[in-house]
C-alpha cells in the first residue's frame, strides 16, 4: 500500500515536471532535427542525426545577432537602473520618517495592479514625441517605470527586516543618511537587491507589447519580437527549425537562472505577490 | 567623562493615552554608574534613547556636561550606546565594528589601533577581532559592543539591558566583568535593567521608574531598606516586601504596635520576620500554608488568625512541621500612606 | 511640528531630504504610469461609437471567457502542484525550479513554441493524441476552429502562469502551522479531511487574493494571443487587449483606441476593488 502511494507520487511528480519542461524540451529536440526532419510526418520524436546547422543559420542569414545585442543592452540597463532608482525609494519608504510616504507607496501598488497593456497606445504616442522609438532608451525607461512598484516593494520588505538597531549604532557611530545606506543597510540588502534584479531581467528580457509597438525597425528589435517576426519567403513557409533555435538560444539563460537561483527568485516573488 | 542631566523630560506618543515619560529629572555624577529600574512599559528604554538622542522629547532638557544638547544630534553629544541585541554591523569585521565611531570622526590610524587594541586587551578580544559577528558567541558578541562603546572614550556610555540576551550563568559572570570594568575606567554610566539584582549589584545610584514617572532615587542600600513607596518596597527584594493594612495585622495581634488606623499600610521585609520552632516570648503561633526551597532559604507562607505573610526560614525548613513560632519587629515595620502609598 | 516622530537627527526640516532618495522612482513613475493616463483622456474620442461596437463587446466577452476558464483551471491545477511539492523528498528544489521555468520563460516567445506543438501537419499534440486514440487522425487544426483555439489559448495560458499559481500557494501552505495537521490527525482526521477542515479554509485568503490578481493579468492578455492565432479565427479569440491594438495598427484609430483603453482600465477598476477587499479581509483575519 505504501510502496504503492509511493509510486504514484513519483509518478505524479515525474507527470508535473513533463508538463512543465515539455514544450521547452520540445523545441530543444526540433532545434536539432535536419531541416528535412522537422516537417516529417508523423513526427520523430528524437533527432536522427543530431545537427547544430540551425543554430549556425539564424546568426548567418538572419539579424538574430542584433536582437541578443538589443535584448542584452535594454535588459542589463534596464536592471541597473531599476536597482539604483529602487533601492533609493525602496530605503526613503521604508525606514526614513516621511510625511506621505504611506499614502505614496499605496498609490504606487495600485497603479502596479494595472497590465501594461492598457497604458500602452498612449505611452506610444508619448515614446514617439520624445523621438526614442526604435531607441533603446524607448524600452529602458518604460521598462525601469514599470518594474520600479514591483521592485520597491520586495527591497521594502527586505529592508524592513533589518534591525532598526543598526541605523540607530550608525548614527551614534556618526553616519549621515548616505553613509549609513550605502555602508550598512545595502550591504546587508545585497542578497534583496539581487533578487530583484534577477527578476527584473527577466522580466525585461521577456517583454513583447512595448517591444513589438515601439522597435519597428529590425534593427532595433528585441529577441522576443524578433523571433515572433521570423518567417520565410511565403506565409506558407515558416522555417520552423530555425525559430526552434533562436527560441532555445533565448530562453535558455533564462532557464539558467531560474535553475541556479530558484530559491531567490521564489523568495522575491512570493515577498512581492503575497504582501502586496 | 562628564555628567549627564536630565531635566524635566516629558514625552507622550502619538496616539498613547497617558504620557510614558512625566516630569523627569535627575542628575548623573561624573564618573557615576547609575541605573534605570522599572518593569517593562515603565519608560525606562524612552528615557534611555532621549538622552541618546535617538528620540526627542516633547519638553525637558538633557544636558551632557554641562553643554545643552536638547536639540543635538546622537552622533555630536560624544555619548556612546549599548544596544540591548548589539546591533554589530555583520557584515564588517570586529574591528571595522570597533573602529566605526573613531574613523568617522576622523581618528589618526595610529590611535585607531591604539585604542583597538586597548579595548580588546581590556574585553579579552584579541583573538576576535579578524571575525565577523556571526561567528562569535552571544558574550563575545556582547564584548564587542561594549568594545565599541569604550574606544571612543565618550563622555557618557548609555547600556540597554546589555545582559538580557546572555543565558543566566553567563549573564552572572559578565555583570561581576562590567562592574569592575567601569569601576577601573570611572566612566559615567546610564544602564537600563528590569532586573533588579543587576541595579542592585551594578549601580551607585538606581532611579526607580514607574509609569513614567520617577519612584524613588538613591543608593541601592537606600532603596532596599528605605522604600519611598509601596511600589519601591515590593518591587525590590525576591520575596517581595509583605504589604498589608496595618489595622489588619493588629486585629490578628500580629504585631504590637499602637498607633495602627485604617489609613495606614505596613510593611515588612520576609527576612526580617523572626521565626523558631520552639515558642519563645512574644511569638504568636502561626500555620505553614506553602513552604518553597530556594536552597540558601525557605520561603514560608504563613497565616495566623486570618492574617497572611510570608517569611524566610534559613537553610531547609523541616518538612514535618506544620506550624511555626513567628515575631514581626515593630522596629524592622515601614509605614505607608494607605491613600497615596507614600512613605510616612 | 511633530517631534515624536521625529527620529536620531532626522528633523521634520528633513522631510525634503528624505523625499528627495525617493524622487527619481516617482518622477519615472509618473511619467511612464500616470502621464499616459492623463493623455489617454486627451486623445480619446468616438465615445458614441462604443453602444454600437459589436466587435468591441464579442471581444469582451472573448476576454471575460479566457479570464475564467484559464484562472479556475490555473488554481485547481496550482493547488494540486503545490500539495504535491509540499511533501520534502530528494531533489525537490530541482522539482520547484523545473515546475518554475514556464513563469519565466518569454510568453510571446513560448507562444511560437506552443504554435509549434498544435501545428495541423507536424504537431505533437495531434500525433501523441492519436497514439493514445484520443483522436481519429493526427492532423487536427487546433488553431483553425473557433472552439478549439480558445480552448488552445486557454492551455498555452494555463501552463505558463499555473507556476505563479503554485509558488503563492506553497508560501500559503508553508504558513499553516504543523501542529493543526497533527491536532487533527490526532482526532482521527484522515487526509481529505485534513485538506477540507485545515488546508482549504486557511488557504482561502491566499486564494482569494492569487485569483484575483491572476484574473487581472489575465484580463489584460496580449502576447500569447496575439502570436498564436492573431485574434482568429474569425475573431473567435480576439481579447480586448488585440482589438485596441488592431485599432491603432490596423484601423489607424489612435483616438477610438484610447476610448477603448479607458473601458478597459474601468473594467480593471473594478477588478482591484475586488483585490483592496480581499486583503482588507486577509488583514483583518
Amino acid at each position: 500500500m505504501k510502496r504503492l502511494g509511493n509510486a504514484l507520487f513519483v509518478l505524479a511528480v515525474a507527470a508535473v515536471v513533463l508538463w512543465s519542461l515539455g514544450p521547452f524540451l520540445w523545441q530543444v529536440v526540433t532545434s536539432l532535427k535536419p531541416t528535412a526532419e522537422v516537417v516529417k510526418v508523423p513526427p520523430t520524436y528524437w533527432p536522427s542525426h543530431p545537427t547544430l546547422a540551425s543554430y549556425v543559420k539564424i546568426f548567418s542569414t538572419r539579424p538574430f545577432g542584433t536582437y541578443i545585442l538589443n535584448s542584452v543592452v535594454v535588459a542589463l540597463a534596464t536592471t541597473a537602473l531599476c536597482s539604483v532608482v529602487g533601492t533609493l525609494a525602496a530605503y526613503a519608504f521604508s525606514r526614513l520618517p516621511l510625511p506621505g510616504g504611506e499614502w505614496a507607496v499605496r498609490s504606487i501598488l495600485f497603479v502596479a495592479l494595472f497590465p501594461p497593456t492598457i497604458l500602452v497606445v498612449p505611452l506610444y504616442k508619448l515614446v514617439q514625441a520624445l523621438h526614442l522609438l526604435n531607441n533603446p532608451l524607448g524600452l529602458i525607461l518604460p521598462y525601469t517605470a514599470l518594474n520600479l512598484p514591483f521592485s520597491i516593494w520586495v527591497l521594502m520588505t527586505f529592508f524592513k527586516a533589518i534591525p532598526r538597531d543598526l541605523e540607530e549604532a550608525a548614527a551614534i557611530d556618526g553616519l549621515s543618511r548616505w553613509q549609513t545606506l550605502w555602508k550598512v543597510v545595502f550591504p546587508l540588502a545585497a542578497p534583496a537587491v539581487a533578487t530583484t534584479a534577477i527578476l527584473v531581467f527577466i522580466f525585461s528580457w521577456n517583454e513583447f507589447l512595448l517591444a513589438l509597438i515601439f522597435m519597428s525597425q529590425d534593427a532595433a528589435r528585441t529577441v522576443p519580437v524578433g523571433i515572433a517576426m521570423l518567417s520565410g519567403v511565403t506565409m506558407y513557409e515558416v522555417p520552423w527549425d530555425q525559430i526552434s533555435a533562436a527560441v532555445v538560444l533565448t530562453t535558455l539563460p533564462v532557464v539558467a537562472l531560474v535553475l541556479a537561483f530558484q530559491k531567490r527568485i521564489v523568495e522575491g516573488l512570493t515577498a512581492g505577490a503575497v504582501k502586496g | 567623562m562628564a555628567e549627564v542631566a536630565v531635566k524635566n523630560i516629558r514625552k507622550q506618543f502619538k496616539g498613547g493615552k497617558r504620557p510614558v515619560l512625566d516630569d523627569i529629572s535627575f542628575t548623573v555624577k561624573d564618573g557615576e554608574f547609575v541605573c534605570l529600574l522599572g518593569p517593562s512599559g515603565c519608560g525606562k528604554t524612552t528615557l534611555l534613547r532621549i538622552i541618546a538622542g535617538l528620540e526627542l522629547a516633547d519638553s525637558g532638557a538633557i544636558s551632557i556636561g554641562g553643554a545643552d544638547v536638547t536639540d543635538t544630534p546622537p552622533k555630536d553629544r560624544d555619548i556612546a550606546f549599548v544596544f540591548q541585541n548589539y546591533a554589530l554591523y555583520p557584515h564588517l569585521l570586529v574591528r571595522e565594528n570597533i573602529a566605526m565611531g573613531l574613523k568617522l570622526r576622523g581618528a589618526e590610524p595610529a590611535l585607531i589601533e591604539e585604542r583597538i587594541q586597548e579595548a580588546a586587551r581590556m574585553l579579552s578580544l584579541e583573538e576576535l577581532l579578524e571575525r565577523k559577528p556571526a561567528a562569535l558567541s552571544g558574550g563575545q558578541r556582547q564584548r564587542v559592543a561594549l568594545g565599541r562603546a569604550l574606544v571612543r572614550h565618550p563622555k557618557a556610555t548609555l547600556l540597554d539591558e546589555p545582559l538580557s540576551n546572555l543565558d543566566a550563568v553567563l549573564r552572572e559572570r559578565t555583570r561581576g566583568e562590567l562592574k569592575l570594568l567601569f569601576k577601573r575606567l570611572k566612566g559615567t554610566a546610564v544602564y537600563v535593567t528590569h532586573d533588579q539584582i543587576e541595579a542592585m549589584t551594578l549601580s551607585d545610584r538606581v532611579v526607580v521608574l514607574d509609569k513614567g514617572r520617577i519612584q524613588q532615587v538613591g543608593t541601592p542600600a537606600d532603596i532596599y531598606h528605605h522604600p519611598a513607596n509601596t511600589f519601591v518596597a515590593t518591587f525590590l527584594g525576591a520575596p517581595p516586601m509583605n504589604v498589608f493594612p496595618l489595622e489588619e495585622a493588629h486585629k490578628a495581634r500580629a504585631v504590637e504596635d499602637g498607633a495602627a488606623s485604617g489609613t495606614v499600610l505596613g510593611g515588612l521585609r520576609p527576612e526580617d520576620v523572626q521565626l523558631s520552632l520552639e515558642l519563645k516570648d512574644g511569638f504568636l503561633v502561626g500555620k505553614v500554608l506553602l513552604a518553597e526551597p530556594t536552597g540558601a532559604q525557605t520561603v514560608l507562607s504563613i497565616e495566623s488568625s486570618g492574617f497572611k505573610f510570608r517569611a524566610c526560614w534559613p537553610g531547609t525548613f523541616p518538612g514535618s512541621r506544620e506550624e511555626v513560632f513567628f515575631r514581626l519587629p515593630a522596629e524592622k515595620l515601614h509605614r505607608f500612606d494607605a491613600d497615596t502609598g507614600e512613605r510616612l | 511640528m511633530s517631534r515624536d516622530r521625529a527620529h536620531a537627527g532626522f528633523g521634520p526640516r528633513e522631510a525634503a531630504v528624505n523625499w528627495s532618495f525617493a524622487v527619481p522612482a516617482l518622477l519615472l513613475m509618473a511619467l511612464v504610469n500616470l502621464l499616459p493616463v492623463v493623455a489617454a483622456f486627451r486623445y480619446a474620442s468616438g465615445f458614441h461609437r462604443l453602444s454600437a461596437d459589436g466587435r468591441m463587446f464579442a471581444s469582451l466577452w472573448n476576454t471575460v471567457r479566457f479570464t475564467a476558464y484559464a484562472v479556475s483551471i490555473e488554481t485547481v491545477l496550482g493547488l494540486a502542484i503545490a500539495l504535491l511539492l509540499t511533501r520534502p523528498f530528494k531533489g525537490r528544489g530541482l522539482v520547484r525550479a523545473a515546475v518554475l521555468v514556464p513563469w519565466a520563460l518569454p510568453t510571446a516567445i513560448m507562444a511560437m513554441a506552443w504554435q509549434w506543438i498544435y501545428n495541423p501537419e507536424y504537431g505533437i499534440l495531434g500525433d501523441l493524441l492519436f497514439k493514445f486514440g484520443l483522436v481519429s487522425s493526427p492532423r487536427v487544426a487546433w488553431l483553425a476552429s473557433p472552439g478549439s483555439a480558445m480552448a488552445a489559448c486557454v492551455l498555452a495560458d494555463v501552463w505558463k502562469t499555473t507556476p505563479f499559481m503554485t509558488l503563492l500557494f506553497m508560501s500559503g501552505l508553508a504558513n499553516i502551522p504543523d501542529e493543526l495537521y497533527e491536532a487533527a490527525g490526532i482526532d482521527g482526521a484522515g487526509p481529505v479531511r485534513r485538506f477540507f477542515l485545515i488546508t482549504l479554509p486557511l488557504l482561502k485568503p491566499t486564494l482569494a487574493l492569487a485569483m484575483v490578481f491572476r484574473a487581472i493579468q489575465s484580463f489584460g492578455v496580449f502576447d500569447l494571443v496575439w502570436v498564436l492565432t492573431g485574434g482568429g479565427p474569425g475573431g473567435s479569440t480576439r481579447m480586448i487587449a488585440l482589438y485596441v491594438y488592431d485599432n491603432v495598427f490596423r484601423y489607424l484609430e489612435l483616438g477610438y483606441a484610447c476610448t477603448l483603453t479607458l473601458v478597459m482600465a474601468a473594467c480593471l477598476l473594478v477588478m482591484s476593488a475586488g483585490i483592496l477587499y480581499f486583503t482588507r479581509q486577509k488583514e483583518q483575519a
